[in-house]
């Protein structure tokens, strides 16, 4: 048996071992299982064996295993190894099982497990649990023992606002739980825990509220999550590019965010939100086009405001992915349809520029995305150097020396300003861009033209966990607008999105609008 | 299914390999046409072409001036690009000016040209040009500090139609639809050179008469307003009234806000009559006196006179297009058409003798509407 095991762990790197060591038992023999765990943890030296005896009474000999580093050490000291250690014998006739004895009357600590398998042992220590293993029983005691150093909550450092609460997720499952559970204090709030990756065991929470989630959906995300087979989840894209309904397209069809007031308001609609351990990104299903472009901050400050910046995003979108294409395309294809006074501008600030348009626009934009990618990950202070380097080398010098015109620096630095009002797309716009400025050239407004109507066919075919991708989009009934390109006052939403929240569509019952006071 | 992604990716193919690049054009290899003279040489029976391109490459706009001859217009032009060496540009051009000679006699191979061509604009301007050649209003241009460009600094001209209302622009497609049209002549804006402080650029001034597509004379730029006031199209402008109070002639400019003309043919009998009724809303632009215009009875005087003046120069201008070019511009024979189809199927064929005694009658009604930010006039101390 210790040969198979020993084959296992020492041989070929398998991923499944853990899967395998279901059929190994703890035996009655402390020694034994002391080396057992021996061998499976070798070589190790985080694992801590602390072996045991009481002073008092003769046969209560155990052994702790932790991980150095993961749990509470003054915890197990005072808790557990002094209590031991200074217990008197307690067993009144030999039927009594030495681990309810433990559990009962000797160990001082809340959350302590009885368990048999190995396997799941094992995930306990590395989990931070501590295992005691204890002489005679075929069985051991799993005590919660965690503690480690972990980052404090933060401000949000992707989402930042300046209305609204500065809190965000951090890398710890639970802590984050509890700033959702904190939010929403209500019993129907569930957690499902889930355990994806074959070697990392990653902890994952799938949380919604019961009587408002689609019953199909939550359903569907289980299986989805049950489906998965991988060593290996570090982060929550892992799990979004898993199980998003379309694994090819650019667009997000799962939302991610690390904000709790975000992901509550997601589930007072409906939706269902992942949480996964190791990552302050929090993934919300389904997700919809349409919250590209809306921001939490839309809800909490005024409403005719927030359909302002909303429609701000939308026709910047348009712009982002569409000015450098058109440009092109009106350029090099229809001059008729340029103003004169503008026309005579531009020709004569491409007089002497050796590059055909489509090249110039290429060239900048490469350059552009060259700047960007370098600045994004840089400390701050050296970031703001790459910017103006970059501003100064491309804006004047390539516009002085004739390498490209100035034109196309307005519209490179147009299209590359609006990218940056709907952030979560910044990887979609690039790409359409990009699409929309080949087809451009090419073919002119034609192939511009072409490639809208191509990405709308996209867009219309996705679908979110069976919800339509563009659902509000196409269809104009007032309480199905309301919160899409818009945001209507919070008194007028009395429903609930359209499908998402289906089950209980009534937010509000008695809705009215406010009198004047 | 994989057939259909063979048959599908065939198709994307294709859109780029057959159509790909078609029209395609870069800006700086082509150049810009402004504006075009049109004359004719009737020794050799060739169109003589000129043509205005802007020149952008000092960073500055200068205009050039081609010349090209060619037995209809395309030929020429086309041979330009041996001078100049790049493609021309044309849809960016803004007027076009012939040659009386050709407005006699030839204007429709011009037209053709310009209406059958793809890059011409079909709202670019079209003037005759009053001096010997059309060339000259493009060659004796010297005002550059004014526009550097003689075809903009035409186009801007026409544009200001509206205020000044003193000529009628004619736009190419306008022009063509009026030469359509049953019974109907068209118009167009005649230009002429003028030279000012050592300067010489041309003026718009009064407008060329047609007869269907024959140039037969000229009406000036006071006609031109009471044209503008009969074919309704009057959205601006001033009048220039003499008005009478206590037997002294007072000089008064009213500014014309807003006009309504309606034209009614009418079947007295068999004999036919125009009613014009005009209603014009003016303000009080200029008084030249110290007369009191603005108050009650100042004012009915004002109105009386003006709306007599108004008349008259309707009148005299309807009588004398009738008396000496006999070429219905004013669209009486539309009007007819529209209001009395049966009646002119009857005169169709005689429309030229008709139209030359037609009887019209003219009813102006001049509304003083406000007399700018004075209530009135400036007084003298004694």
């Amino acid at each position: 048996m210790f040969k198979i095991l020993k084959d296992k762990v020492l041989g070929k790197n398998d991923i499944k071992i853990l899967g395998h060591s279901q059929d190994i038992k703890l035996t009655k023999s402390l020694e034994k299982n002391i080396e057992l765990f021996k061998k499976i943890f070798n070589p190790n030296e985080t694992i801590i064996f602390r072996k045991i005896e009481s002073r008092q009474w003769k046969d209560l000999k155990c052994c702790m295993i932790f991980v150095d580093g993961m749990v509470d050490k003054t915890n197990i000291h005072e808790n557990m190894i002094l209590p031991i250690m200074n217990s008197s014998n307690l067993q009144k006739n030999l039927k009594e099982n030495i681990l309810d004895i433990l559990v009962n009357k000797i160990i001082n600590a809340s959350d302590v497990k009885k368990q048999k398998n190995v396997n799941g042992l094992i995930t306990a220590i590395l989990s931070g649990n501590t295992v005691v293993l204890v002489e005679g029983v075929n069985e051991a005691l799993t005590i919660d023992t965690k503690k480690w150093e972990q980052r404090g909550i933060t401000e949000p450092v992707a989402e930042q606002v300046v209305r609204g609460p500065r809190e965000a997720f951090t890398e710890t499952i639970m802590l984050n739980l509890t700033l959702i559970r904190r939010k929403i204090l209500s019993p129907d709030l569930k957690f499902q825990f889930k355990e994806i990756g074959a070697r990392t065991q990653t902890k994952v929470c799938v949380c919604y509220i019961e009587g408002l989630a689609n019953k199909k959906i939550i359903k569907e995300v289980n299986k989805r999550l049950d489906d998965i087979e991988i060593d290996a989840i570090l982060e929550s894209g892992y799990i979004e590019e898993l199980i998003k309904d379309a694994p090819l397209s650019p667009f997000a069809t799962i939302g991610n965010t690390e904000r709790p007031d975000i992901v509550a308001a997601n589930l007072l609609e409906g939706r269902i939100a992942i949480v996964v351990d190791g990552t302050p990104f929090v993934l919300t299903l389904p997700y919809l086009f349409i919250e590209y472009f809306q921001s939490n901050e839309d809800y909490y400050n005024n409403f005719i405001y927030s359909s302002i910046s909303r429609l701000l995003r939308i026709f910047s979108f348009f712009l982002t992915t569409s000015v450098p294409a058109v440009y092109v395309a009106l350029v090099t294809f229809h001059q008729e349809m340029i103003p004169t006074p503008l026309i005579l501008s531009i020709s004569a600030a491409r007089e002497g520029v050796p590059f055909p348009t489509i090249v110039e626009a290429l060239l900048m934009f490469l350059a552009f995305e060259i700047i960007r990618e370098g600045g994004v990950r840089l400390p701050a202070p050296i970031g703001s150097t790459i910017g103006f380097v970059g501003a100064i080398i491309l804006g004047q010098a390539a516009v002085e020396a004739r390498f490209v015109s100035s034109p196309i620096v307005i519209v490179t630095a147009l299209a590359g300003i609006t990218m940056f009002l709907t952030p979560k797309m910044i990887g979609p716009v690039i790409i359409m861009r990009f699409i929309f400025l080949l087809l451009s050239a090419f073919l002119g407004l034609y192939g511009y033209i072409f490639g809208v109507i191509g990405l709308f066919i996209h867009l219309m075919a996705i679908r979110s966990f069976g919800i339509p991708y563009m659902i509000n989009i196409g269809d104009l009934k007032m309480q199905d607008i309301k919160d899409t390109a818009i945001r209507a006052p919070w008194w007028y939403m009395y429903y609930r999105p359209k499908l998402i929240g289906a089950k209980d569509p009534v937010r509000k019952k008695n809705a009215k609008i406010p009198e004047k006071r | 299914m994989k057939k259909n992604k063979i048959i599908l990716f065939m198709i994307c193919i294709n859109l780029f390999s057959l159509s790909g690049c078609w029209n395609y054009r870069e800006m700086n290899e082509t150049r810009l046409v402004t504006g075009l003279a049109i004359d004719y040489d009737e020794k050799k029976d060739e169109y003589i072409t000129t043509i205005e391109i802007i020149n952008l490459k000092e960073g500055k706009m200068k205009g050039e001036l081609y010349e090209s001859r060619g037995k209809l217009p395309f030929d020429g032009i086309r041979n330009v690009i041996m001078k100049t060496g790049r493609k021309l540009y044309f849809a960016h051009a803004k007027v076009i000016i012939i040659s009386e000679e050709i407005a006699k006699r030839k204007i429709i191979s011009v037209l053709d040209y310009i209406y059958r061509d793809a890059e011409f604009r079909e709202d670019m301007g079209i003037v005759v040009s009053k001096e010997k050649t059309a060339r000259e209003i493009l060659e004796k241009y010297t005002a550059k500090d004014i526009s550097p460009i003689i075809g903009y600094h035409l186009e801007d001209q026409i544009k200001s139609e509206k205020i000044v209302a003193k000529y009628h622009s004619a736009q190419i497609w306008k022009f063509i639809k009026d030469l359509y049209a049953e019974g109907v002549s068209p118009t167009l804006p005649a230009v002429k050179n003028i030279s000012d402080q050592k300067k010489t650029y041309p003026v718009l001034e009064g407008l060329a008469v047609f007869k269907r597509d024959k140039l037969v004379g000229y009406i000036s730029n006071m006609e031109s307003q009471s044209f503008l006031w009969i074919i309704d199209h009057i959205q601006g402008g001033l009048i220039e009234v003499d008005a009478k109070i206590s037997e002294k002639l007072t000089p008064i400019t009213l500014e014309i806000i807003q006009s309504k003309t309606k034209i009614k043919p009418i079947d007295n009998e068999n004999e036919l009559m125009m009613k014009i009724d005009i209603e014009t809303d003016v303000i009080i632009g200029n008084i030249g006196g110290t007369e009191d215009f603005i108050g009650k009875k100042g004012r009915a005087i004002l109105k009386k006179d003006a709306e007599k003046q108004i008349k008259k120069q309707v009148e005299d201008t309807i009588k004398k297009v009738q008396k000496d070019y006999d070429s219905d511009i004013f669209k009486f024979s539309s009007s007819i058409k529209k209001e009395m189809p049966d009646l002119w199927k009857k005169i169709k064929p005689k429309w030229d003798d008709i139209f030359k005694s037609l009887k019209t009658e003219v009813n102006v009604v001049v509304n003083i509407r406000g007399s700018g930010l004075k209530s009135k006039p400036i007084k003298v101390g004694q």
